[in-house]
């Protein structure tokens, strides 16, 4: 199990931030362990999606200065729904489904995490979803 | 130790659902577990927080004829934000601090996993 109560950090310069919908199904459940085992390896600081949608200023402002991965389980895409909804735009995604993953069909073993985790790293995974700069802070009043 | 909902909606004879914040933190994580364990063990179902904050409608509305436990890992209480911000106020609520569990010094291990998931099954 990729589980640890270690306090991660990862400062190269960069901060880089690992998000999951952490969801029920099974590819869902797939995006909480990546995650984790991303920040176990200490690629990646996990944080909170749901601190996210909890509009946890703090937490958005340190996300709009880091590098992050959104990792979704399925294209109901509520990783990338909750961080639209923070006006979070510039950010890498990864959505399981278009890597092959059927969800419903898909048992989430060690084994699996590791393929899956990997097939990340490699880069054929990840897929920016903009670059665009970030929506400045008169555009966010209501989200403030 | 005091383990009953103070939201408990226990005449509610709609579909039992639990919702785990899933956070990253390691009670973040034992909330996720937690979650999974009721699902695999037939108690409840469980469906994505990630999906109520996402402002996903039919499961919103269908959450508000539930009998819906949401477990937050620490009282950042990202869970129990993210259902008063869908307008959903009827749900049982297991904050696992409240129980003892101290977030960062929590290890994710089966005694852990096993003594909350106890804890969840009280709530009705």
């Amino acid at each position: 199990m990729d589980q640890t109560t270690a306090e991660n950090s990862y400062d190269n310069g960069v901060n880089r931030i690992v998000l999951a919908c952490s969801g029920a199904s099974d590819v869902g459940e797939l995006t909480d362990r990546l995650a984790r085992k991303f920040r176990n390896n200490k690629l990646y600081n996990m944080k909170c999606l749901a601190m996210v949608a909890a509009d946890k200023k703090e937490l958005i402002e340190t996300i709009k200065k880091s590098e992050t991965l959104v990792i979704d389980g399925c294209p109901v895409d509520c990783g990338k729904l909750i961080m639209e909804e923070a006006w979070l735009t510039n950010y890498q995604y990864v959505r399981l489904t278009d890597l092959g993953y059927i969800k419903g069909k898909t048992p989430v073993t060690d084994e699996l995490v590791d393929k899956v985790y990997n097939q990340i790293l490699e880069g054929d995974a990840a897929k920016t979803i903009s670059q665009q700069p970030l929506f400045k802070e008169e555009c966010c009043d209501e989200y403030k | 130790m005091e383990t009953k909902a103070k939201n408990c909606n226990c005449s509610s004879n709609g579909e039992m659902i639990v919702m785990a914040c899933s956070g990253a933190s390691d009670i973040g994580c034992l909330s996720d577990q937690i979650a999974r364990n009721l699902r695999d063990k037939g108690v409840r179902s469980m469906k994505c927080l990630a999906m109520v904050a996402a402002e996903n409608q039919p499961l919103i509305e269908s959450l508000k004829s539930s009998n819906v436990l949401v477990i937050d890992g620490c009282p950042v209480d990202c869970g129990k934000k993210i259902m008063d911000k869908a307008g959903i106020s009827n749900y049982g609520y297991l904050r696992l601090t409240d129980h003892g569990y101290v977030k960062g010094q929590t290890p994710v291990n089966a005694q852990n996993i096993e003594s909350a998931y106890e804890i969840a099954t009280t709530y009705c």
